[in-house]
């Protein structure tokens, strides 16, 4: 279950249950370097401990258009591992570390996370920093490093609807260099529903700041059904 | 500007690349006359979405604020010998069922870890007595609770219910 879009929050998924969870995220820029892309990603998430999960992107795939070409490409298959600290309710602060490995035929990227969240009542409040290190083209020549930070508050309405916003602020080091850094900055709302094993979260993120090349509006959907 | 012609160049080779790869530098120029003018229209627009959202946040801060009303006593109440002897001397709070410190425990820490997964805890006060073993049962499988789990999660808030 997500009750966010752009961020992950600190609990784990029951121990034996395994859920498929589809993700399309729709990319939009203007400007000189405009764009439309859309991102599609299907995951296997397993519960392994009370503490511990782990998931397979099978496969990400993507749509691009852009005043030059458009086309269908593969991107990467993934493995993401996950596992819980303490307890959002229980404890004063939920942490959970995650690690994401994406592999395909033209990129390479690791991507580490710290995921922190606290429930008040019905109010729940996420944190996540980000640090991706990307080696991508035809041979992984080129690098690229991104800090980002994401913080979410989502509140539950009834158990089966939730609403909030997010917020996402990331500097990309092109090269691993400081001196081309981009900083970018999305917000957002987000609505979650949810009845018996199945849920859709939408998160519509908004570019406050003015960099070209990246999204001015970035729409993700989660659709997920537990098996 | 050598470093933003060598990345277009670079996506050009490659058309699979996602053009959000291609990033240009923070120090680009500014594109002159008639761009100008378009990317003052986008800098204008950026502004009311950003001053949008803001009053959005404030809004989030202020339903958080009202929220905080309701909020007391968020966390689960915690197991203490108290509860136990409510379980077994007081009202039994489900009958048949063990009452152990150990089991009331780990009712709790599985109320706080496995419920939260699909929503949030509602205060065990919320609902009737009689109504808690059935709504745990509507949600057991969903939440992969094994039967024991089922039970010490029930016991739990039943007993914490009664204190």
């Amino acid at each position: 279950m997500r009750r966010f879009t752009f961020l992950y929050e600190a609990n784990t998924s029951a121990p034996g249950s395994l859920e498929l969870e589809n993700s399309v995220s729709w990319k939009s820029a203007g400007g000189r370097n405009g764009f439309d892309q859309v991102d599609f990603r299907h995951e296997l998430e397993y519960g392994v401990t009370d503490k511990f999960q782990a998931s397979l992107y099978f496969v990400d795939w993507s749509y691009e258009s852009d005043r030059e070409h458009s086309e269908f490409a593969y991107s990467d298959t993934a493995i993401e591992l996950i596992y819980n600290f303490t307890n959002p309710v229980l404890d004063p602060v939920g942490v959970s570390i995650y690690g994401e490995l994406r592999a395909g035929d033209r990129l390479i990227e690791l991507e580490s996370k710290v995921i922190a969240q606290k429930n008040f009542g019905p109010i729940i409040f996420a944190y996540n920093a980000t640090l991706e290190a990307v080696w991508k083209g035809s041979e992984l020549e080129e690098r690229e490093g991104e800090f980002s930070q994401a913080v979410g508050a989502s509140y539950e309405f009834s158990p089966r609807i939730s609403a909030g916003l997010e917020l996402l602020h990331e500097f990309v080091f092109p090269e691993w260099r400081d001196t081309g850094k981009i900083g970018n900055f999305f917000v957002g709302p987000n609505v979650s529903y949810r009845r018996r094993n199945w849920f859709v979260t939408t998160t519509a993120l908004a570019q406050a700041t003015d960099t070209d090349g990246e999204p001015d509006l970035q729409l993700r959907t989660i659709f997920g059904i537990g098996l | 500007m050598k470093q933003l012609e060598s990345a277009n160049n670079s996506a050009k080779k490659q058309p699979h690349l996602s053009p959000r790869r291609v990033r240009p530098l923070a120090n680009n120029p500014l594109p002159q006359g008639e761009e100008d003018a378009k990317r003052q229209v986008r800098v204008g627009r950026k502004r009311q979405v950003t001053l949008t959202f803001g009053r959005l946040t404030l809004a989030l801060v202020c339903l958080v604020d009202l929220a905080g009303c309701e909020l007391t006593n968020q966390a689960p109440p915690a197991v203490t010998s108290r509860i136990t002897h409510v379980g077994k001397k007081g009202v039994n709070p489900s009958p048949g069922l063990k009452v152990s410190l150990v089991s009331l425990r780990e009712g709790r820490v599985l109320f706080a870890s496995r419920c939260i997964e699909c929503h949030t805890l509602p205060p065990v006060w919320y609902y009737k007595r009689d109504d808690w073993p059935g709504l745990v049962d509507t949600m057991a499988q969903r939440a992969h609770l094994k039967p024991g789990e089922r039970d010490a999660i029930v016991a739990y808030i039943l007993a914490t219910r009664e204190q």
